[in-house]
Parts: C-alpha cells; structure tokens; sequence
C-alpha cells in the first residue's frame, strides 16, 4: 500500500515540531481563542439587523412618483388581475364566473362599489401605431379589421379611441406631506369627535380635491364608465373561450 | 444566476400591468423565444388571452418580435421590464432639469409606452381639430367632459400646441425621448442576423475569407446595425444601401433632431399664438428613452461622488460641466463601437470648455466655498450663502485687510466675469489633481478644455461600492485587504501582511470569510512539477469585474425578496386598501373610514414607502454595476 519512504505519518518529534508531510503546521496558538471551538454553536444565534437610512426627500419624491404612475396604470385600461378563479382551461368544464370567493366572504351590498377587476385588457380604447405589431396581432387591436367586411351585422358604435394621459399638475412633496399630515391629524380626531359637522366636512373634501390627485377621478381624463357601459362586452366572446370579458 | 433578473423583471410587470401580462411575460422570460401558440401552451392561458397580453408589452416594449415567413416569434425584453423600476427616478430626473410640465410628458410616454405626437396632442386637448371632433362623436357625455377640461386648463401643463411642441421638441433635442422605428421591436439577435445577411449580399458575394476580412466583415456590420439604430431602417433596408462609407459617430440622428428643435424656435417666437403651425412632425413617435437617463444617472452619482472627496461647490460646478458632457453622449457605452485602446478612447472622447460651464453654471452656486481665498482664517468652509454672510459680519476686521474677500458674498451672479472664470478655474483645478481624476485638462482652447475619464472613473466609483460592502459585511480590516489587493495586484500572504501592517494570523480569518463569499479568491503557483503543498505559492487576488457581477446578482435577489415582501404587506392590509379603493369611499374617506382604518393605511403607506426607496437604493446599484462599465478593449 504505502510506498515508504515516509517514517511513518505520525512521526512528530524529531525537528523540532516540524509538521505533516513537510508541511508547516502553525503551533498551537491559545491566543485564536478556540476553546469553545467543541461546543455546538447556538442554532440560532441573535442577530440584530441592519437598519436601513429614512428616506430623504429626493427619494420620497422618487417613490411618490412611482405609486402615481402604478396607480394610473392600475386605473387604465391595460392592468388584468387573474384572480383566484383563473384556470387553464378544460373542454369538459362548465363555464362559471366567480367574482368572489364563498370560502372567505360573503357576498355584501357595499360590493357593488369595489373596483371591478378585469380579467383582459380592454384593447380598443386608445390609438395603436399598428405597423408596430406583428400581423398576426392586428386583428387584436382593431376587431374591424380581421371579420371579413361580408357578416353585415349591425354597425357598431365606433368608441372614442383617446389616450387617457394625466393632464393636471403632479403633486409636490411638500403637498403630499401635508395631505398625509392631515390625514393623520383627521385619524386621531375623528376617533374623539363624532361625525357631525357637516360644513366642516364639506371643506374638507374640498381642500382635498384641490391637491389629492392620485385619488381623485374627476381631475383625471381616465373614465371607468366608458370601459364598463357601452354594451361591448358580449363582443369579447367571440373567442367563446374562459373567463374572458369582463367580470360582469 | 439569471433566474434572480428574470424573477425581478416578471415581478415588476406584474405589479405594474397585472397578472396576465405578467403571465405571458414570464413564459417568455423562462421558456426564450416562443411563437404565439407556444406561449399558450407552456403558458396554459388561451390564445385569446394570450393575444391580449401580447398586445399589451408590446406596446410597452416588454416583448420584442420578429417575423419571418409568416412565422411570428416573440421575445422577452428584460432590459426594458428591469427599466419600469427606474421610472420614479426618471420622471424625477426629468422634473427637476426641465421642469414639471416636462416631467408629466414623460410620465405619460412611460404610461404609454410610445405615442404618436398627434395623438398625445389630442389627449392634451390641444390639438388643432380637438374642439369638433370630440363634440361631434360622443354627443352629450363628451360635451361635459370638454368642458370640465375647459374648466381646469388652469392647473394643466400645456395651453396650446406650440407649447406641447416645443417642450417635446426640447426633450427629443436632450435625447431623453427618442423616435420610434419599426426596427426597436426587433430582438437583437435577429438584427444581427439580418445586418450579416445584407451585408454579405452586398459587399461579400464570395464569402468573408481570411482574419482581415472577417475584422473588416464585422466593422461593416455593426456599421449597418448602428445605422438602422440611430436613423431607422426601413427605407435603407429596401434599398440593400450599406456600402462602406460609413459615418464614424452617429451623427445624423441628432442633425434631423436639431432641425425639428429649430423649426421649433422660430415659430415659437410668438407665443400665444394657438395656431402655430405644427412646429414638430405631427406623425412623429415618440417614447422615452432610457439609455440616456442612464447618462444622467452616472453624472448624478458621479457628482455625489465629487462632493464626498472635495467639496459641495466643486460638485456643483463639475455638475454644470457633467450636464455640458451629456449632450455629447447618447449613451454610457455603445456596443457597436469597437474601441481598439485607451488612446483611441481618448481621442475620441468629447471635450466640454471653461466657457461652457460658466454659461452652464446655476447662477447662485457660491463659487467662493470650498477655494482656499489666501488667507488661512478665510477658508471658506463651503456653508450656505446665508451663513456666509453672518460671518463675514462678525469678522469685519478680516474683510478689510484682505483684498480678494472684499466683495464679500461670492455668489455667481455677484462676480465679475473675470472673477468667475478665475474661480471656476480652480475648481477644475481641484478636479483635475484629486487621485481619482474627476476630469482631464486637455488644451487652453475656449479658455481651457476639459474632458471626462468616464472608464477609469467608474471603475473607481465600483470600487468605492463593492469596498462599503465588503465593510458592511467583513469589517474594516477586510476593505483594508481588499483595497491592497485592488492596488496591488496579487499578493502572498507574507506581503499582504506587510503593506496592510498587520500580523499574519489576523488576517487569515478574513481571507477566509472573504473566499468564502467570493470577494477574493487564491491562486496556486508550483515552484516545481511535483505540485507539493509545500512548494507551492498562494496569491490572492481580488477582480473586480467578477465581485461585480457576484454583487450585482446578490442585488437582484434582494430586490426580488424586497417586491415579495410588498405583496405580503399588502396582504396583511388587504381588508382595509379593498375599502379604500371602494369607488364610493374615494373622495370620503372622513366619511367612511374609521380611525383605525385610517391609521392602518397610513401603516401601509410608510411600509410600502420604505420597501419602496429600498427597492430604489438597490437600483443605485444596479445600474452602477451594470449599466455603467463599459466593455474591455478589442486590440
């Protein structure tokens, strides 16, 4: 097996604590401090984690206008939301649309106010530049352009396309701030004062209105009921395919 | 390692577009390139849903395509999904260079994805026909909304067309919007496929043969790439033009520019005029473009970098100088130049002068702070204009035995030209002789010419990131190795030791840890064949451009926990956001919100802000380490 040569792997003494195989081995140092070295380390030792900076206002500023331009794309017509109820698609299955979830909720009268998510992009209700897309999409974006003209049905309400852009001023930080401010200041009132001054109430609103952009539909080109009411939806079920269209 | 990037891109689309963009996005991202109904397999939404969403990041420039033979293959564009997490920064940037109605064009092109400026016209209520057109088709409905718009034309960025033109037209002239060709839907790959296939039917019918052939063969067709890139493609490809006349620098872009800008100018001259003619092409399309706020970002960091090894005046000044530079810069490096060597590099670079800045200069920046003025007690301690003022009361005996502080305040506006040019100059004195050689004198021209290093400069500005980190982490002696091997090349641990000036075990225990996470790594040399441990030398070494990349994709994870983690807040506070965004409690929130719910809001809305600028930090880094460096010579 071994080919000698080597007095024997354990042969330390000789020169002076020359080591292994010719190899320096440093002596023992007690200066390391490896005494607990047997002991199992603590599974899960403290450890205090770093904290990051506050943000300064640059990046307050910066964040701010990330959340309004997320938020007017939430708005738009592009943003889909899935949902739970999304499935791939199986021939057998009947067609079911579920807008809520029975395990979680029940269905209540403040429901008809919440924000109808959509499950597709409403397409045709802003110009595209089609040379942009490939062919195969045209008939997508514009659903006059693929049906062969020959299926007269009825003329169809030709919709408005616009882009819908924010015209209105963005907000400053300083107004942003103040906004917050007053928000707070409302949310510890309002826990003492009962809801009764009306006028106030009313001014309020106002002032509101003059700054709040983000929350505020009247200032903004955006109009939900445009997407929502114009009788089209049973037009989206030309592909007679799942949960397509929109959610009512 | 690309996994992080690819998650971080399908994340961002998602909380930007929604799930069924982010749905097909992500099997483009995972899959790679996929025709329409592959996307609906690998995907397992229909094709109708699938169509949709195509549609959807196309027009956001998400998803590049290509066809060929009636087949249509679509592709992922991680470049631009990674750039959604930078729009706050870019509407920001823009805002504050030229200000809010500027920052609301570009917010909308960012919305938008391209736009036509006729339409973005109309949806700005300015354009010509406007007033008809929307009253005729929409009857009643459309008649209220014309007049609500009529009614806050006070709080709107634009009045009249010339207006929206010439703030078009003088972003499209600063480069931070661009046109849109046919050919930027194109995936990289099938560009450089294309440009080969013309150029070797035009110039190489026999083949490329040998190496200077091949060199020559290559040139040309990054020259045609760079051509489709900067001046559209589609008339030259019908013709088959790419013979070798080709321009060294892409300069007609920004001729054809130029001259929308100057059409611009001079019809702008009367202002109020609403039926100016139409001062930009009307057809013209436009989006935002985000490799020159890439330039503007390096020269913001750089700046920020200046005012933390000189002073806050120099920064300002080599901001003004930096800003001159950008003009001259489309973009933080271009591919489809080759650059042989640094020489090359630095004939080539642009040069900004005296005269410039000091046209450029903000005029309220105190040119005197930060100047030693002649006096030892007169240093000034770069303080804010007020400040200076009070002291020069307190200490009027100084004021008047020296003579070059007399005037007092040194505001820029305050000086003489002559003063200014003279203080100006010793700040690009102080530039040019710190160690890192913010900039380089180059002649007297123009009273003296300057130019940027930006290759070197970066470098050192990676340094400066990748040492705070490994400080973060290791401690401070480990930054202290690191930095004498950054300097020093490869080193044994005897003369690491030495240069660091600490004993030989003390350092083993960082090597270690710093091996271990990648920051350094060991080299063996064998003194002879036989390879034995004992007549071996171990280097270690540090390269920076591979921690960069360990550094950069460890960013993108985090990033990637840091948007996971938003959603799982948002979960948390899901009840009370549902409420909020109730259509009938918008605009009532006193009425309808408890305090509770109020406060818990406002809980959210600081933890979002904060996961939020952390996710905007990380960016910093991101396009340090990524967008910034610019590839290594090609002898």
């Amino acid at each position: 097996m071994s080919r000698g040569g080597r007095g024997g792997f354990g042969g330390r003494g000789g020169r002076g604590g020359g080591g292994v195989g010719g190899v320096d081995i440093p002596a023992w140092d007690p200066e390391l401090k490896l005494d607990n070295y047997n002991k199992p380390s603590e599974l899960f030792p403290p450890v205090k984690p770093p904290l990051a900076a506050p943000p300064t206002r640059q990046e307050r500023t910066q964040v701010a206008r990330y959340r309004a331009l997320r938020d007017r794309i939430h708005e738009g017509p592009l943003y889909t939301v899935l949902g739970d109820n999304v499935r791939v698609k199986k021939p057998d299955q009947p067609k079911v649309k579920i807008s809520y979830n029975p395990f979680n909720s029940t269905q209540t009268y403040t429901a008809k106010y919440t924000r109808k998510a959509r499950a597709m992009p409403a397409l045709d209700t802003r110009p595209y530049i089609i040379c942009f897309f490939p062919v195969e999409l045209h008939s997508t974006l514009d659903r006059s352009m693929g049906k062969t003209s020959g299926s007269s049905t009825m003329p169809r309400k030709v919709p408005r396309r616009r882009l819908q852009i924010d015209k209105s001023t963005l907000p400053t930080l300083e107004e942003l701030e103040a906004e917050e401010q007053r928000r707070n200041l409302r949310a510890d009132d309002s826990d003492v004062e009962d809801v009764g001054d009306e006028d106030e109430e009313q001014q309020e609103q106002e002032e509101d209105d003059a700054f709040s952009e983000d929350e505020d539909d009247e200032n903004n080109d955006y109009n939900a009921e445009q997407y929502f009411d114009d009788g089209e939806a049973d037009d989206y079920d030309e592909g007679g395919d799942d949960g397509g269209g929109y959610d009512y | 390692m690309a996994q992080h990037i690819a998650e971080l891109c399908t994340l961002l689309v998602d909380d930007l577009y929604g799930n069924l963009s982010s749905r097909v996005f992500a099997t483009l991202v995972r899959v790679g390139r996929l025709t329409l109904g592959n996307v609906a397999h690998h995907s397992g939404l229909s094709a109708r849903q699938v169509k949709h969403g195509l549609v959807v990041l196309i027009q956001q420039h998400l998803v590049l395509h290509s066809t060929q033979d009636s087949v249509t293959h679509y592709e992922a564009n991680v470049q631009q999904a990674y750039a959604l997490v930078r729009s706050g920064k870019i509407i920001k940037l823009v805002e504050d260079r030229f200000g809010e109605a500027a920052g609301g064009i570009v917010s909308n092109l960012l919305l938008l994805g391209h736009a036509r400026v006729k339409d973005l016209a109309e949806a700005y209520g300015v354009s010509k026909k406007h007033g008809l057109n929307g009253a005729q088709v929409n009857g009643n409905a459309s008649l209220n909304t014309e007049e609500k718009e009529k009614e806050r034309t006070g709080s709107q960025h634009f009045k009249t067309l010339g207006q929206l033109h010439k703030e078009l037209g003088r972003l499209l002239n600063e480069g931070f919007l661009k046109e849109v060709w046919p050919v930027q839907f194109k995936p990289e790959a099938d560009v450089q496929t294309e440009a080969e296939l013309i150029v070797t039917r035009d110039q190489y019918k026999g083949g490329v043969k040998g190496t200077k052939q091949t060199v020559q063969f290559n040139e040309d067709v990054r020259a045609l790439k760079r051509k489709w890139r900067d001046e559209g493609a589609d008339e030259d490809r019908a013709n088959g033009q790419a013979n070798g006349t080709k321009p060294a620098r892409p300069v007609s872009k920004r001729v054809k520019i130029n001259k929308y800008a100057m059409n611009g100018m001079s019809g702008h001259a009367n202002d109020d005029d609403d039926l100016v003619g139409s001062l930009l092409d009307e057809e013209l399309i436009v989006r935002v473009n985000i490799d020159r706020c890439n330039v503007a970002f390096r020269s913001q960091q750089l700046v920020e970098f200046c005012s933390r090894y000189i002073s806050e005046s120099t920064a300002m000044v080599y901001e003004a100088l930096l800003q001159r530079l950008e003009t001259k810069i489309e973009r933080c490096h271009d591919l489809l130049v080759i650059v042989k060597d640094e020489i090359e590099e630095r004939e080539t670079a642009p040069l900004v002068t005296l005269l410039e800045v000091s046209n450029a200069l903000d005029k309220n920046v105190d040119l005197a702070a930060g100047l030693w003025s002649g006096n030892d007690n007169q240093t000034s301690s770069a303080g804010s204009n007020g400040n200076k003022t009070n002291n020069y009361e307190d200490e009027g005996y100084v004021e008047e035995e020296d003579s070059f502080q007399v005037n007092g305040s040194h505001r820029a506006d305050q000086l003489t030209a002559r003063d200014k040019m003279i203080h100006i100059k010793s700040h690009l004195q102080l530039l040019c002789d710190d160690p890192r050689r913010f900039v380089t004198w180059v002649g007297s021209r123009g009273g003296g010419e300057y130019r940027v290093n930006f290759r070197a400069l970066t470098s050192s500005l990676i340094q400066y990131e990748l040492e705070k980190s490994v400080t973060a982490r290791f401690g401070a002696l480990a930054t202290r190795l690191v930095r004498a091997l950054h300097t020093k090349g490869k080193l044994d641990e005897k003369q690491a030791c030495n240069i660091c000036l600490v004993k030989q075990k003390d350092i083993r225990v960082h090597f270690a840890a710093l091996q271990e996470a990648g920051y350094v790594d060991t080299q063996e040399i064998p003194k002879d064949n036989s390879r034995q441990p004992s007549r071996t030398i171990y280097l270690w070494s540090f390269d920076q451009s591979r921690c960069r990349e360990l550094v950069l994709h460890d960013t993108y994870k985090a990033m990637c926990k840091l948007l996971h983690r938003m959603k799982v807040e948002r979960r948390r506070y899901k009840a009370v956001i549902d409420k909020a965004e109730r259509t009938d409690v918008i605009g009532n929130e006193d009425r309808y919100l408890t305090g509770m719910e109020k406060q818990t809001l406002s809980q959210w809305r600081d933890s979002e802000e904060k996961l939020l600028t952390q996710l905007s930090r990380q960016d910093e880094l991101v396009t340090l380490f990524r967008d910034f460096p610019m590839p290594p010579f090609e002898p």
